[in-house]
């Protein structure tokens, strides 16, 4: 079943259809909620996204399903760190949680695995740094590999404003890889 | 030097987007000539180039996460309790809203008179006017009654023989100037309602300065002429006594110990009273603190007729009575106008005769107090206040209003009462008791659905 006619049947309220939307794009949903918030609380925030979007699937106008969904869960991160920096900027620490990252492909090697954790991390706490604004687009084009156009609908911004925070949060992270070259495996340091 | 800045963190900015699209390969030709020539010219152009280049390629390596769980929805994460509290709370949240409103509504119009005939009618009454017996019953608690007025008032004069009101006043003055402790306060008295030239009379409570005339223009010396106090088309002014001042006013002692119906209890300091109309001072403390007050007359004080500010007392009936008049002219002291009395109270009686009709309070029988020099007949036996006896004068402290309803008792005929059936006035108290009870009703209807859900 594509995905309009579980949308509709979703708008009629049948929460068996939505949960086929659910499987067909938790893995998305996840993943920018984990690169967004941190490993902590991701698992809620995409809950809530998902949660949200079925209240509100009635005012989907059409369009990419994703791009809608994946704009919700923007938005549900977004309120997570402002509650957490109100709370006192704990989102930092959450994002850099230790062990609540999992390899995704548990049939790697040791070495391999520990590689990439040691990527994750560097990348965490690189993006942790970010603005949120700027932390979806460079999520979103740069380790989602979406382009500038889907994630100028998603983040609801204008093209050139997509561009912009993604030169600048380049720049950022470059800077920061730069100042701590010992967090990156060695394979992927940049050269002096 | 900022222009420098300024022109270079532009070209950094332009370096920067250029380095972003050429890594996505979305230039356009135009800008990548541009990234060209920037990149044949500055040598570090090329090397945040290719950083740039290697951090987003560590980017797009990062490793991909996996959700741990299903976020597959269950109908309980649906269901959304929410809306059915909203529904149900305006249900009861407005009606107790309109409830409170009407509650405080009910009690500032009470407290302010509003329909009441103006703020007048229902503030507190001339302190000479103050319960010159024992304290009767007090008013409700927390609502702020207004003295009664319908009643003619018994001047509470300390004289046994009313008929000499300037030697009893004197005479009183006297014996508690003797008897009273020296001052350490002197309470303010505050214009609450001050508009054109007033008619207040200023009631002399037994002090040869207490009696004053506010005039409209506030100046340092209250300085009226009798033509002036008899202005039955002045509007009304009302003068109540406001919260003592914490600062001592030693030098007003003199003026302090005259007053008989201000003072307060004979064990208590005396307070000085400092009068203030239109907001501004009309009669700045005397500084004539000389011990026998009756016989100094205020320095402010100018001739005949007029009357010296006085910071012992006052008083007065924006709308006076014809009890507040007759009260005032049983007790002025000749030393406060300074030989004129006689001219002055037949100038008044006369008034009063003339305008008896126009005057607030004249159900009263004429001549009826300030005559015997005791309470009203309500008062019953015991209720006189001898002479230098201490009265407990209820407009005087923070307290003033609802020290004065509560004082109302059995002589409940001082100043005016905004009662229906007293003189007609809007029935405020059955109102605050309405809302009062009204609210308490939907605060309760509120609680109890609440908890039912």
């Amino acid at each position: 079943m594509d995905d309009e006619k579980l949308i509709a049947l979703s708008r009629e309220g049948d929460l068996d259809a939505f949960n086929q939307l659910v499987e067909r794009y938790q893995s998305r949903v996840y993943r920018l909620a984990y690169r967004m918030v941190g490993p902590a609380t991701a698992d809620d925030a995409s809950q809530d996204a998902f949660i949200s979007a079925f209240k509100s699937i009635r005012s989907f106008r059409g369009g990419s399903f994703r791009s809608w969904l994946l704009r919700i869960t923007a938005n549900v991160c977004r309120d997570q760190l402002r509650a957490a920096k109100r709370k006192g900027g704990a989102s930092l620490e959450s994002m850099l949680e230790a062990g609540a990252w999992e390899p995704a492909s548990p049939g790697r090697s040791p070495e391999e695995a520990a590689s990439d954790a040691e990527l994750n991390a560097a990348i965490m706490t690189a993006v942790a740094a970010l603005p949120p604004d700027q932390r979806a687009v460079l999520v979103l084009i740069d380790i989602e590999g979406y382009s500038y156009e889907e994630t100028a609908e998603t983040v609801g911004a204008s093209l050139g404003t997509v561009k912009s925070r993604l030169s600048r949060a380049r720049e950022k992270v470059r800077d920061a890889f730069q100042a701590s070259p010992e967090l990156l495996p060695v394979q992927y340091r940049l050269k002096e | 030097m900022r222009a420098i800045l300024r022109l270079f963190t532009s070209r950094r900015r332009r370096w920067r987007e250029l380095f972003s699209l050429a890594i996505d390969d979305r230039l356009s030709e135009a800008e990548a000539v541009e990234l060209q020539r920037i990149l044949d010219r500055w040598p570090e152009a090329r090397r945040e180039l290719d950083a740039m280049r290697e951090a987003v390629t560590a980017l797009r390596a990062a490793p991909q996460v996996e959700p741990r769980r299903s976020f597959r929805l269950t109908p309980d994460m649906v269901e959304d309790p929410a809306p059915e509290p909203v529904r149900r709370l305006p249900a009861f949240v407005p009606a107790a809203a309109g409830a409170a409103a009407l509650l405080v509504f009910a009690i500032i119009g009470g407290t302010l008179g509003l329909f009441d005939g103006g703020p007048a009618a229902d503030e507190s009454p001339p302190i000479a006017a103050a319960p010159s017996g024992p304290a009767g019953p007090a008013g409700p608690e927390g609502m702020p009654t207004p003295a009664p007025a319908a009643t003619p008032t018994p001047a509470p004069t300390p004289a046994p023989t009313p008929t000499s009101a300037s030697a009893s006043a004197s005479a009183a003055m006297e014996s508690d100037a003797a008897a009273m402790p020296e001052p350490t306060q002197a309470p303010a008295l505050e214009a609450t309602a001050m508009p054109p030239p007033p008619t207040a009379m200023a009631e002399p409570t037994a002090t040869p300065e207490a009696m004053m005339m506010p005039e409209a223009t506030p100046a340092p010396a209250a300085t009226s002429t009798p033509q002036a106090m008899m202005e039955p088309t002045a509007p009304p002014a009302m003068f109540t006594v406001s919260e003592p001042t914490a600062t001592p006013a030693p030098e007003m002692r003199a003026d302090s110990t005259t007053s008989e119906t201000m003072s307060a209890p004979r064990d208590e300091p005396t307070e000085a009273a400092m009068m203030v109309a239109d907001g501004a001072p009309t009669s700045a403390p005397t500084p004539a603190a000389t011990p026998t007050p009756a016989a100094t007359p205020a320095p402010t004080a100018a001739p005949p007729p007029t009357v010296a500010p006085t910071a012992a007392v006052v008083v007065i009936a924006a709308t006076p009575t014809v009890q507040d008049i007759e009260k005032g002219v049983a007790t002025l002291d000749p030393s406060a106008v300074e030989g004129n009395v006689a001219e002055l109270e037949a100038v008044i009686r006369e008034y009063v005769d003339v305008n008896r009709a126009e005057l607030r309070g004249a159900q009263g029988p004429p001549g009826r107090n300030g005559t015997d020099g005791t309470d009203s007949e309500d008062g019953g036996p015991g209720s006189p206040t001898p002479p230098g006896e201490q009265v407990p004068t209820a407009t005087v402290g923070a307290d003033a209003p609802r020290e004065t309803a509560g004082a109302e008792g059995p002589q409940g005929e001082q100043g005016p009462l905004p009662s229906p059936e007293r003189d007609g006035g809007f029935p405020w108290l059955p109102l605050q008791i309405a809302a009062a009870v009204l609210l308490a009703a939907v605060l309760a209807f509120g609680a109890w659905s609440y908890l039912q859900r």
